[in-house]
């Protein structure tokens, strides 16, 4: 017949000879593995490479929408074209860009594709837990100085292993400036406070990076500031029904709302409670509509809802690189791409700054341990104002402090604009309207 | 190790007393039999040639070619089209992490990892083996799912969060870049040569019949529900192992990013463009996809649509996926799983195999796929030493 066992065994005997000639050179290599090449280096060369990771696409695509445009600003700047000048000695620069697809994942595997493949001096990343955690956890590992923003302090200092209720782990390699729960307390609370309300917070925190900082960390401050917490549960992003929260939060007859959900989910929730008629006096929210796009797609129920700003039109500070200010550099934005400007401009564009600051203050741009040390302990003033390493909450962490904004229907070129409503912790910031109760 | 492929020549009585010989593949898989241990010892010693940078992106291909492979094990030759794998793939990763939470070093968590989603793929198999097609699909990917909500209420596990991974063993990092990079090859190596040794057992024919026609498979008697629980249970603990690599390399576990549909995608994507049922298809898939990947994405969006593009343009103008099209042409087979006959009195030796290459030459249909026509479904029945007595005897061999 056409099967017999001669043929089964023989193949079976060929197959296990190859699968075991595979692992038995795998065994034999990593007995000798001292000729290894590793990685390989730039030691030599007369460039500065800079990685920088975003999400250019995928969920979190509103947050890197305007990375295109700073890319080609600050490239453009002639203290990038003219090379960084190190130890005397003048270094091409080079910044090498990668998309996370919005996707953890493939975030540390850029990362990791930066350093080995591009030998990068540095890396640089932003926006959200999901792109900055995975990619400094990469940086840490393979000793490479990283700097990351646009997640808070808390989210990116536990998802490294350290514990945000007791900073004192130093990350040799990794840094980054945001800000944390403190300031989200103190951009909020102020808002709250000048609307009158019965202090029931009703908080919708989700199950990842971002809404556990925010349970363990945001609700004891919630409390100490006066208020009463109304949990509405640990729910999994992407949920599409939000009806028993909502009704949870109707029944406990919550006053203020306080959030940080993916943008999809806040999409979808606050439809939902605008339908079944949960209308907090004042909702602060947190990680969305902080961009217009997000704007856009709610419409008119973005009316009057306060959010958080690490940067705008409004700040009062100019380029360290050009001396060009902040409301120049939104109105190039928007006189460029025709979109309107975004808060993440201004902070991808200082990643660029503290990038070239740490390069100034080493004598070798690729001795990696000598550049994360000089990252540590930046102290300078620029597009997001004032930023110093050395003096944040915990070791490598800068704070930049947000003003509180509302959403206001405008009657010039675009439908909706953040506007100023409080600037308690940062009165350098002109307050450009008066808080006006989301739901009166 | 020469002697893969070779021919095994034999004369069969068949319809009518024809005889017809019968070999492995219609070219000699002797030459590309030897490539294909060349290739493995030349990628085993990568390390000491070219820098991490490239094995690292090694690491990330050998794990998708795991899931790729697994996936079209389970689609292309059981008939399980399944968008839930990444279920197995995040357990993969979190039982690596519990294990390095016990002490268990990373390496050896890995195999205890794939054993592991094996043994829960076995439960699964009871939840999903009645459904079929779309409701066979969507209740994989629902299963997936609910492994992510039980993760997440882990809070020991990093909850929502996600965990670093620790327990390395104390060596250097390029030693450890090395250690990642041989293992994620064995794993590959273990998979490819499994399902090769699995497609050429008797579940083997079992296999490809059932993917040709499930009805004829089970109309002949093959015992069709225990290749699928038993392919369903490799690809677990297959994927299993992909996700306990992807963890040891990253070396950073996140729920959403774990147990992402995303896997699904990509499985399904490389094995429809490599070409879907044949262990050939998700090898060049995900050569085709990384050459892809590595060229054009940074440009965005438009990646995004390149991928779908070609996904369609696969789909419509080559249906068997670009190792259809090679094999069609060149009749090689770099893995031969069937079985070739040949009229009688055509001499041995791929030398005489010219005469078949043309139309209606062939017994039956023309070219490689009249082969892979019969060099499956006709075995099932009749040479599965398992069948029962009522199946079809060797009269009913279809040639």
């Amino acid at each position: 017949m056409l099967r017999d066992q001669p043929i089964a065994r023989r193949s079976l005997l060929k197959g296990m000879g190859a699968g075991a000639l595979a692992v038995g050179a795998g065994g034999f290599l990593s007995a000798c593995g001292s000729g290894i090449k590793g990685a390989g280096s730039a030691a030599s060369t007369g460039t500065i490479t800079i990685g920088f990771i975003t999400p250019l696409t995928g969920d979190l695509a509103d947050f890197g929408a305007s990375d295109k445009f700073v890319l080609s600003t600050v490239r453009a700047l002639s203290a990038y074209t003219k090379g960084f000048k190190v130890g005397g000695k003048t270094y091409k620069v080079n910044i090498v860009v990668k998309d996370s697809q919005s996707s953890p994942t493939r975030a540390g595997q850029v990362a990791q594709q930066l350093i080995q493949t591009n030998h990068a001096d540095m890396v640089l990343t932003t926006s959200t837990p999901e792109t900055t955690n995975p990619v400094s956890v990469v940086c840490e590992k393979a000793g490479t100085p990283c700097l990351s923003t646009v997640v808070p302090w808390e989210s990116w200092y536990a998802g490294l292993g350290g514990d945000p209720l007791k900073p004192t782990t130093t990350f040799k390699y990794c840094t980054m400036f945001f800000f944390g729960l403190t300031q989200f307390q103190g951009c909020f609370v102020p808002m709250w406070n000048r609307v009158k309300n019965n202090k029931e917070v009703a908080c919708m925190y989700p199950n990842d990076s971002d809404g556990t900082a925010f349970r363990e960390g945001f609700e004891p401050l919630i409390k100490a500031s006066g208020y009463k917490v109304v949990d509405g549960g640990a729910y999994a992003d992407g949920t599409t029904d939000y009806t028993s929260m909502i009704s949870q939060f109707k029944s406990k007859d919550c006053e203020i709302y306080s959030n940080c959900p993916l943008p999809p989910d806040f999409n979808t929730f606050w439809k939902q409670a605008s339908e079944q008629g949960f209308k907090p006096k004042l909702a602060t929210v947190a990680k969305v509509l902080l961009f217009p796009a997000d704007v856009a797609a709610l419409g008119s129920l973005v009316d009057n809802i306060a959010t958080d700003s690490w940067w705008g039109p409004y700040m009062p500070y100019n380029s360290s690189l050009d001396g060009q200010s902040a409301s120049a550099l939104a109105s190039a934005y928007e006189a460029k791409t025709g979109s309107q400007w975004t808060q993440s401009i201004g902070s991808s564009y200082a990643l660029f700054e503290v990038a070239k600051a740490a390069f100034g203050a080493v004598s070798d741009p690729h001795d990696k341990t000598e550049v994360a040390s000089a990252l540590h302990k930046v102290n300078y003033t620029g597009m997001c104002g004032p930023i110093n390493f050395a003096a944040g909450p915990a070791p490598g962490v800068g704070i930049i402090p947000p003003v509180g904004v509302q959403w206001k229907a405008s009657t010039g070129k675009y439908p909706y604009v953040m506007t100023v409503v409080d600037n308690s912790l940062n009165k350098k910031v002109k307050v450009q309207a008066d808080l006006v109760p989301t739901n009166a | 190790m020469n002697a893969v492929g070779q021919h095994v020549p034999r004369a069969v009585s068949v319809t009518g007393g024809a005889a017809v010989r019968v070999t492995r593949s219609r070219r000699s898989a002797l030459w590309p039999g030897i490539a294909v241990v060349a290739i493995v010892v030349i990628l085993g010693y990568l390390p000491y040639v070219v820098h991490s940078g490239t094995t690292t992106l090694l690491v990330q291909f050998f794990t998708l070619l795991t899931m790729a492979s697994m996936w079209n094990l389970l689609a292309g030759y059981a008939g399980l089209v399944s968008v839930g794998q990444q279920a197995f793939i995040g357990l993969g990763s979190y039982f690596v992490l519990i294990g390095a939470l016990h002490g268990l070093d990373p390496f050896t968590a890995l195999p205890v990892a794939a054993i592991g989603c094996g043994v829960v793929g076995l439960p699964v198999w009871w939840l999903v083996s009645r459904l079929r097609s779309g409701y066979f699909a969507i209740t994989t990917w629902v299963i997936a799912s609910v492994c992510e909500l039980i993760i997440i209420r882990y809070p020991s596990l990093g909850g929502g969060t996600g965990m670093l991974l620790s327990g390395f063993p104390d060596i250097s990092q390029t030693l450890l870049n090395a250690y990642i990079y041989w293992t994620s090859l064995a794993v590959t190596v273990i998979v490819l040569a499994g399902v090769y040794l699995l497609l050429r057992s008797p579940l083997g024919l079992v296999l490809t019949a059932l993917r040709d026609d499930e009805t004829g498979a089970r109309s002949v008697g093959a015992k069709v529900a225990r290749a699928q629980r038993l392919v369903f249970i490799v690809a677990a603990a297959g994927c299993g192992a992909a996700g306990a690599l992807l963890i040891i390399s990253q070396p950073f576990v996140e729920p959403t990013a774990a147990f992402s549909v995303q896997w699904s995608a990509e499985m399904i994507f490389v094995t429809i463009i490599g070409g879907i049922g044949t262990i050939e298809g998700p090898i060049l898939g995900t050569i085709v996809f990384f050459i892809l990947q590595q060229t054009l994405s940074q440009d965005g969006t438009w990646y995004f649509i390149i991928l779908g593009l070609v996904a369609m343009a696969v789909a419509i103008w080559a249906p068997r996926g670009l190792w259809g099209l090679i094999a069609e042409r060149t009749g090689i087979r770099l893995f031969p799983v069937g079985y070739w006959l040949w009229p009688a009195g055509s001499t041995a030796g791929p030398r005489g195999l010219a005469l078949l290459r043309g139309r209606g030459r062939g017994p039956g249909r023309s070219g490689a796929a009249g082969a892979l026509a019969l060099d499956d479904p006709g075995r099932a029945g009749p040479d599965d030493p398992r069948s029962g007595p009522g199946d079809a005897g060797p009269d009913d061999f279809p040639v």
